[in-house]
């Protein structure tokens, strides 16, 4: 390349600014996510907290769920709310909630060991129960591998890492245009088709965690026998029933019911006391 | 010699077809039966299974689970094996195993107890299952009669029992009991007459004959046992010989048909039952001579009577309902003194002596903070010397539900050991547990059974209960819901950016250069237009056409100034045309020059000298070095040309 074909200093300065600048203000969002909202809760809500806890010491399990149900509606997204909510429900037997509060709990911490424990622990109950009842059940498979790989990284955690990976990548090939020596430009080279591997990894992450794969949104049975009918009406003809625990994907909503597919089976519209949706 | 042969095949056909049938046939029967298939709650149940075997094997039983019954006594007899055949040839052993259970019923309802099984061969023998009715309410006394015979009528067997006591005789007090008959007779021995409430007694039925049997009496009856608590002593060793005595003059085969413990529940009269049997003279030489047939002889024992005494006042603790009669010690251990919160630990007590173990109850450990669960027993019982002697392990599992140090107290066990009479009061080491961590679930009392006795019951939602959850989180950041960074309209721009900026980076020089070699271009086309018009200058000249030259040779030159400095400056007047030229940093002599080349253009085009040729001549060349005089603009383009 010719001193005539290389962009120039001044040029290049002025578009680092710019882009230093951009980032910045693109990165202020995902830093907001990484910082604990450390603001001032309002006191009821950690009342509500510690009154669910002793609650559920008390073993008044009926009233330690209801605490954690408030929390919920009061906009709290916490997976340690979600977690011992799990266990209030699994207690008081309700085993599809309790999957479907854990489920929620490893969404929002997916390295919480609790939580795929109680998690596990609910399906296997939940499994052992049907058997007992019907004389067989059949376990959850695992599952599929594009989930196992994504499970462990949270949403804005991927999102983060290919925002980062892709201004990486793009400023080395700049560098890679600007220098002189062979061997630089051939390190610069290598680090940004490294860099390309990541951005491509941390962007399947990220359509396979935001349901690329699938349609609609993860959501777990709630009750035994669920129906699922033909039309989003009480009326409507029954043409399967789902198994309590057994996930599923809601499509669309039409009043109090919701069109679900249940994995690996039929779909229909199901009662939405029936279905919880587990990502938002 | 042929009748001979003949007579001896006739003998030995049958006894081998005999034997050989005795010992391929392996016939198990297994039976259950209850004295009583309604009762109340207050009343006892008496089940008695029994399972006869014809084999050299021993059978595999498993007795069936008394759901809804709390087993108050039970007891095993394994009567005499006899062996058939000639001298010591033994080719078929037949036995049998009874087993007697005294049930209380815990609550009202109707029970179905399975069937009991025995396993030989790979075949297993079942039983037929058992229903009882308890009623709620108190019910009359449990009548004091034999145990129904398996499959018999219970109501039949309690009238023929009822029937036989009016006809045995009255329990006689005394270590042996026995009638005495020339034919054959039952005696009954005990190695104490007074023994203390829960004090082994050891007790063994003989059966005296005068022949030798050839065959196992069938027991109509078997003593009974009501107040004891039995352990079998001959179970799993091989019987006794029998031997020979001499009664009052009489020689008579002495058979021990049973030898159990017993160990007295209550104080006061008790009585062992008297052991009701047939005895069979059946010979296979009676089909020979059918005269030396004898008949089959009925006998009764002589029901045996035991003064229980209390435990001795003097040192009794309490009230002494919970001591426990033996030589015994106690231990109690923790399997660790460190755990975390919610998670469990063991503590085992284990109990080691002579007596009753089975028996040994010992008070749940209560620990303020620590969730007991309800302990697991194991026994080992044995015997050494016809003495019961055994271990006893319960093992809780305690879940610390705080963090701090506790301390497990001591457990206490009462013993009264008959041999010194004295009390002792056994106790253990206390035990410190620590526990680490955060406060954790505190574990439930165990479930109450449910109402539903059958077996068919669904089970309740409770098992959820019984999982082992992880513990609570105690603390929470209440984190509130926040958008997902993709979401943003902002994240897509962000990702845009940077291959913007790249691309950016990329395309400016190229539109730069694109845009500085269009301007060359332009500058290069007007001076090939000016030296164009300057050729037809030329060619004008040639042609000796004065107008045309002039005319050509000062557009040339107002072509070549638009092409060198980019200005136009035809229309302008001289004087603004030295202004602009000088402006544009041209030397005051090439303005000069120019100005004038341009007047006597303008000049001669319309005079008459005009043709000149020479004059023509030197303004061509004046005009063809200001060509190359004026300056050319800056330009770094690779096809400009200077």
């Amino acid at each position: 390349m010719s001193s005539a074909q290389r962009p120039r200093a001044s040029d290049l300065a002025h578009l680092a600014l710019l882009a230093c600048g951009l980032a910045c203000l693109a990165l202020l969002p995902a830093g907001r996510a990484f910082a604990q909202d450390g603001g001032t809760h309002a006191t009821s809500l950690e009342d509500l907290f510690r009154t669910g806890n002793e609650m559920f010491f008390q073993n008044d399990l009926v009233k330690a769920r209801a605490s954690y149900e408030r929390l919920v509606e009061a906009g709290v997204d916490d997976p340690d709310v979600y977690f011992n909510l799990g266990l209030a429900h699994a207690r008081l037997g309700e085993l599809g909630r309790a999957i479907s509060s854990f489920e929620r709990a490893l969404r929002l911490a997916p390295g919480d060991s609790d939580a795929a424990t109680a998690l596990s622990t609910a399906r296997a109950a939940l499994g052992k129960r049907r058997a007992e009842r019907q004389g067989e059940a059949t376990v959850e498979t695992r599952p599929p591998l594009s989930d196992a790989l994504v499970e462990p990284f949270r949403q804005n955690t991927l999102a983060v890492w290919l925002l980062v990976l892709d201004v990486l990548f793009f400023a080395l090939l700049l560098l890679r245009r600007v220098a002189r020596d062979e061997t630089l430009r051939t390190a610069f080279a290598v680090a940004a088709a490294t860099s390309l591997l990541g951005v491509f990894a941390a962007g399947g992450g990220l359509w396979v965690k935001r349901g690329g794969l699938d349609e609609g949104r993860a959501a777990i049975v709630l009750r035994e026998g669920a129906e699922l009918r033909e039309g989003p009406d009480p009326r409507a003809r029954a043409r399967a029933s789902a198994h309590e625990g057994a996930r599923a994907r809601v499509l669309r909503r039409d009043g109090a019911f919701l069109r679900a597919r249940i994995e690996g089976g039929p779909d229909g519209w199901m009662q939405e006391k029936d279905i919880a949706v587990v990502e938002p | 010699m042929k009748k001979a042969l003949y007579m001896l095949v006739a003998f030995a056909v049958p006894v081998l077809a005999d034997a050989s049938l005795a010992r391929a046939d392996g016939a198990v029967r297994v039976q259950m039966g209850a004295d009583r298939t309604d009762a109340s709650l207050t009343d006892n149940i008496v089940v008695q299974i029994s399972v006869q075997v014809q084999s050299n094997e021993e059978p595999r039983i498993e007795v069936p689970q008394f759901e809804g019954f709390q087993i108050v006594q039970r007891g095993m007899q394994r009567p005499m094996s006899f062996s058939i055949g000639f001298g010591q040839a033994a080719p078929t052993v037949t036995s049998a195993t009874n087993y007697t259970f005294v049930l209380q019923p815990a609550a009202a309802g109707r029970f179905q107890i399975p069937p009991a099984r025995a396993t030989l061969g790979g075949r297993t023998y079942a039983s037929q299952p058992l229903t009882i009715t308890v009623h709620a309410g108190a019910g009359q006394q449990a009548q004091a009669a034999q145990p129904a015979q398996p499959g018999q009528d219970p109501n039949a067997q309690n009238q023929a029992a009822t029937q036989s006591q009016a006809q045995a005789p009255a329990p006689q007090a005394g270590s042996d009991v026995y009638a005495l008959d020339p034919e054959a007779f039952l005696r009954t021995v005990v190695d104490k007459t007074e023994p203390y409430q829960g004090e082994q007694v050891t007790t063994t039925l003989y059966l005296y004959t005068r022949h030798n049997l050839q065959s196992m009496p069938a027991v109509r009856a078997e003593p009974s046992t009501d107040g004891f608590w039995i352990h079998d002593l001959l179970s799993g060793n091989p019987p006794p010989e029998p031997g020979r005595v001499l009664v009052k003059g009489r020689a008579y085969w002495v058979y021990v048909l049973r030898r159990f413990a017993a160990f007295p529940l209550r104080s006061g009269d008790l009585t062992i039952g008297a052991m009701s049997l047939t005895i069979s003279h059946d010979s296979i030489f009676d089909m020979l001579d059918p005269s030396r047939a004898q008949p089959d002889v009925e006998r009764t024992g002589v029901p045996l009577l035991l003064h229980v005494k209390p435990l001795p006042d003097q040192g009794k603790p309490g009230d002494g309902s919970n001591v426990v009669v033996g030589k015994l010690e106690l231990r109690g251990a923790l399997d660790r003194a460190q755990a975390a919160t919610g998670d469990a630990v063991t503590l085992t007590a284990t109990i080691k002596g002579t007596g009753n173990v089975a028996g040994i109850k010992l008070a749940d450990p209560v620990v303020p903070g620590v969730d007991v669960l309800q302990p697991e027993t194991h026994d080992l019982v044995d015997t050494h010397d016809d003495l019961v002697e055994g271990t006893r392990t319960l093992a809780w599992l305690m879940v610390p539900r705080n963090a701090g140090t506790f301390t497990i107290p001591a457990l206490a066990l009462d013993t009264f050991d008959p041999t010194t009479g004295q009390y002792k009061h056994l106790t253990s080491t206390p035990i410190t547990l620590t526990a680490v961590g955060n406060a954790k679930v505190s574990a439930d009392a165990p479930a109450v059974a449910a109402t539903d006795h059958t077996s068919t019951s669904a089970p309740a939602d409770t098992a959820t209960k019984e999982e082992a959850w992880p513990p609570l989180h105690a603390r929470s950041a209440l984190a509130r819901k926040t958008p997902a960074q993709a979401d943003s309209p902002l994240y897509a721009l962000s990702l845009l950016l940077a291959p913007l900026l790249w691309l950016g980076s990329v395309l400016v020089p190229v539109v730069r250069r694109r845009v500085q070699s269009r301007t060359g271009s332009e500058e290069r086309k007007r001076l090939r237009a000016a030296q164009q018009r300057l050729q037809n200058a030329e060619g004008a000249l040639g042609s000796n056409d004065g107008p045309r030259f002039h005319g050509e040779l000062a557009g040339a030159l107002v072509q070549l100034v638009a092409a060198r400095l980019g200005d136009n400056i035809a229309g302008m007047t001289r004087n603004e045309t030295r202004g602009v030229l000088l402006g544009r940093g041209v030397s005051d002599d090439k303005v000069s020059e120019l100005l004038e080349l341009l007047d006597r253009c303008d000049t001669a085009r319309f005079s008459p000298t005009g043709n000149d040729p020479n004059e023509m001549k030197r303004l061509l060349a004046r005009g063809e070095a200001l060509f190359t005089a004026l300056p050319a603009p800056a330009t770094d383009s690779p096809g400009s040309s200077s």
